[in-house]
């Protein structure tokens, strides 16, 4: 049994959302840059639910088959743009900047590590709260 | 008056246009490109160079994606939404353009809630059924969708969002006239709407539903379409027809699909 290993921290290496809704046997996850993603429920990390803001980070995997919730492993698809990778779950893909990423080559097995961000969902929600406030003042 | 579903894939965008050609758009689909690329080349192709009525049913993505573009690009005088509070980028996006608009063009903003009022075409009975007020602050989203009803003539349209059994039994329990012919089937033909008792209620002759070719979630469901059937509900899928326009004219209504 293998583990799931860290790449380098770097800010630019992950992508924030948030989960919009549940429908079915995945979680519809919205991201900040437009990119939508089906992620499968009994991959979710404990304490996810409709609205609850995540991070998703790519990481190097020798991955465990029991390191279940929370993790999605995949592969490095073709590059389509110079500035990003991408990144291939079952039948979708997701666009990742390429920068922090330069050694991984077409078809390298990764693993992307869904996590709650509690403290980025209240943030949002009192951003989001004080818009409603003016708008129906 | 027409009702035209687009087809925007695995989400909901419908507008009607009244006999006096009022317009009321229910929901923006999936992305900026259905504003861009769909509903506003229907409005222009159309003659509007404006939208009377915006209603937000409830703030998933797959509802408000289009929106936000068709309020950079159009005057609007009325926004219908809840103000439920959801924390996707794109939907605070949305507010923000109606704070934008509000400033630029003086669009009002109304509380989508049972029994608000939504001034449109007087030729047109519109109707709010639901959310319930009460639970407008929940975390549930899809069963805070705003519900209309819109009566021209003798023919009802009854537009649910994606309402699931919880407010259907809420709209059957607050005594309200449901009875419409054409539904627009709740939450793209998910089995979690469109009870038997709501179908009833409703006694619809056509069901519209909206959902993305081969999606991934199995919408609609069999089971739902079994329900329809049963009901003897005719049924129209933007999967299959592509973009679907109704056209009613106070007795009786034609369907028409884009392929």
């Amino acid at each position: 049994m293998g583990t799931v290993g860290k790449l380098p921290a770097n800010a630019e290496a992950v992508l924030h959302g948030v989960i919009d809704s549940l429908e079915e046997e995945w979680a519809v996850v919205v991201l900040d840059d437009g990119q939508r993603l089906d992620w499968p429920r009994e991959r979710l990390p404990v304490g996810t639910r409709s609205g609850v803001a995540v991070v998703l980070n790519l990481e190097t995997v020798e991955l465990s088959t029991a390191d279940v919730r929370g993790v999605w492993p995949g592969v490095i698809g073709l590059q389509v743009q110079p500035d990003r990778i991408q990144v291939r779950l079952g039948d979708q893909c997701l666009h990742w900047p390429a920068a922090p990423f330069k050694t991984l080559a077409v078809g390298e097995a990764v693993a992307v590590r869904m996590t709650v961000d509690e403290g980025d969902t209240a943030r949002r929600r009192k951003h989001v709260q004080s818009l409603i406030d003016d708008l129906f003042a | 008056m027409r009702v035209v579903m687009f087809d925007i894939g695995q989400g909901d965008s419908l507008l009607v246009i009244s006999p006096n050609r009022q317009t009321m758009l229910i929901d923006g689909g999936n992305s900026a490109q259905d504003g861009q690329n769909v509903i506003l080349p229907y409005l222009q192709a159309n003659g509007f160079d404006r939208l009377n009525v915006m209603v937000l049913t409830h703030p998933d993505a797959d509802h408000v994606g289009g929106l936000p573009e068709v309020l950079r690009n159009l005057p609007v005088d009325y926004v219908v939404s809840t103000g439920q509070v959801h924390t996707t980028q794109i939907y605070a996006e949305f507010l923000q353009e109606v704070k934008a608009a509000r400033d630029r063009y003086g669009t009002q903003v109304i509380r989508g809630v049972a029994g608000a009022e939504i001034p449109f075409d007087d030729a047109v009975k519109v109707e709010v059924l639901g959310p319930d007020p009460a639970a407008v602050n929940g975390d549930d989203l899809n069963n805070t969708s705003v519900v209309l009803r819109l009566t021209y003539g003798e023919v009802s349209v009854l537009f649910t969002g994606d309402a699931e059994q919880v407010e259907e039994n809420w709209m059957m329990t607050n005594k309200k006239p449901l009875s419409a012919q054409i539904l627009k089937v709740s939450h793209h033909g998910s089995k979690t709407g469109s009870s038997d008792a709501f179908l009833k209620a409703v006694g619809a002759q056509v069901g519209l539903i909206s959902c993305g070719a081969d999606n991934r979630y199995g919408h609609p469901h069999a089971e739902v379409l079994e329900r329809l059937a049963r009901h003897q509900v005719k049924v129209y899928r933007t999967d299959k027809l592509g973009t679907i326009e109704v056209e009613i004219d106070g007795y009786s209504w034609q369907i028409t699909g884009e392929r």
